[in-house]
């Protein structure tokens, strides 16, 4: 049973992947992979399918990663349908469906850098 | 080998992922479900509209993406025989893995049939636990049709390979070699 | 860790103004009157509404009297308390 437990351990399996001979063979996980716990009271970016951006700060989450934003934006897109970095709206106290999400990021730590393409 | 313990298996490297909007996110792989809902570390996004000569690139230090929205996956060109070597390791730090077994695992690789390995491995895992090795030995004589068994009915309960193991061990043994979860 | 739950928000928004953001650019407004696990939304009085997204300029579409069901499966987003004034 320890042995078992052990694979379930992130730490534990993150300190095995650094070790090359001692690596174990994973299966994937069932379990939550993502504590949104960290991320309670701090601004994220969630992107939703359909390709709305909205940004706000976690107040609340369960397990199907429905979530409860406040001061939520929502970004617009420019005419190519890109989203656009300062045309917003504001939406407030809001819930997105954890069905429709796509991705969820930090947006403290986070950066926008330019690099140069080669053509 | 199964893509979802392929990439299980790659945690810690850096992966390439594009979603179905076009969108490319590049990062290290910190974990992996069994929906292919993934996080990355220290990650770069790049948006498709790429035809200017600047690139705009987005860092953060974590992101969590959607199995159901991922268009690929690239892994590292090593992977296949990286994750070989780990469950080569993982037998070889396994006391009660014994030779018979070690032999048969070999011969599935060469075959280019990943599961018998995938499956034994685990047998050893569990094997340890008390295990005796009637039936191990019981598991590779019936490696071939369990795993047929298996596939026809599609669904690895729990973890997955543990899964398996769980149907095999019932099956075969009755309450004899009952897995946990 | 009094954690604040997305569906115990939707059930305290019941018989009030809710604002619901459907995948596409279409938006309802109205009374809250019920909804599922599956948020499958039932709403009273609902304004039908087509949002741009490069405006954000929303334009009505038309008004249902009554109860109306709408499907859970192409909701984005529900705002508690209706439209925003700025919209």
């Amino acid at each position: 049973m320890s042995e078992r437990s052990s694979e379930h351990n992130p730490q534990r399996a993150h300190s095995q992947q650094q070790n090359n001979q001692r690596k174990k063979f994973e299966s994937p996980k069932r379990e939550a992979i993502l504590d949104l716990a960290k991320y309670k009271d701090t601004k994220v970016r969630v992107k939703l399918m359909g390709g709305r951006l909205v940004v706000g700060v976690i107040k609340g989450y369960d397990q199907l990663m429905n979530l409860v934003l406040d001061e939520a934006i929502e970004h617009l897109k420019n005419a190519n349908d890109e989203i656009s970095k300062d045309k917003t709206r504001e939406l407030g106290f809001t819930v997105i469906r954890g069905t429709i999400l796509v991705s969820i990021s930090p947006v403290e730590g986070s950066e926008v850098i330019y690099v140069q393409t080669s053509e | 080998m199964l893509p979802l313990y392929l990439l299980t298996n790659a945690k810690g490297q850096h992966v390439r992922i594009e979603l179905k909007s076009g969108e490319i996110i590049e990062g290290e792989l910190t974990n992996v479900d069994n929906w292919m809902n993934v996080t990355l570390a220290d990650v770069s996004e790049y948006s498709n509209g790429d035809n200017s000569a600047q690139t705009e690139v987005l860092k953060s230090s974590e992101i969590y993406l959607k199995g159901v929205y991922i268009k690929y996956i690239k892994l590292q060109d090593d992977i296949i025989s990286t994750v070989k070597q780990q469950i080569n390791n993982n037998q070889h730090n396994n006391k009660g893995g014994n030779y018979n077994n070690r032999k048969y695992n070999n011969r599935n690789y060469n075959n280019g049939q990943g599961s018998g390995g995938r499956r034994s491995n685990h047998n050893n895992s569990y094997g340890n636990n008390g295990n005796r090795d009637m039936n191990r030995r019981h598991n590779n004589n019936n490696n071939r049709r369990s795993y047929n068994y298996n596939n026809e009915h599609g669904k690895p309960s729990n973890d997955g390979t543990g899964g398996y193991v769980q149907h095999h061990a019932v099956f075969n043994n009755d309450n004899n070699n009952k897995v946990e979860f | 860790m009094a954690e604040i739950l997305p569906l115990e928000v939707i059930d305290k928004t019941i018989n009030q103004p809710v604002w619901i953001i459907l995948q596409s650019e279409r938006e309802f407004t109205g009374t809250l009157v019920g909804f599922d696990d599956f948020v499958n939304v039932i709403i009273q009085d609902a304004t039908e509404w087509t949002t741009s997204q490069t405006t954000g300029i929303s334009e009505k579409v038309m008004e249902h009297h009554g109860r109306l069901l709408l499907s859970g499966n192409n909701i984005n987003m529900l705002v508690p308390g209706g439209r925003r004034s700025g919209n």
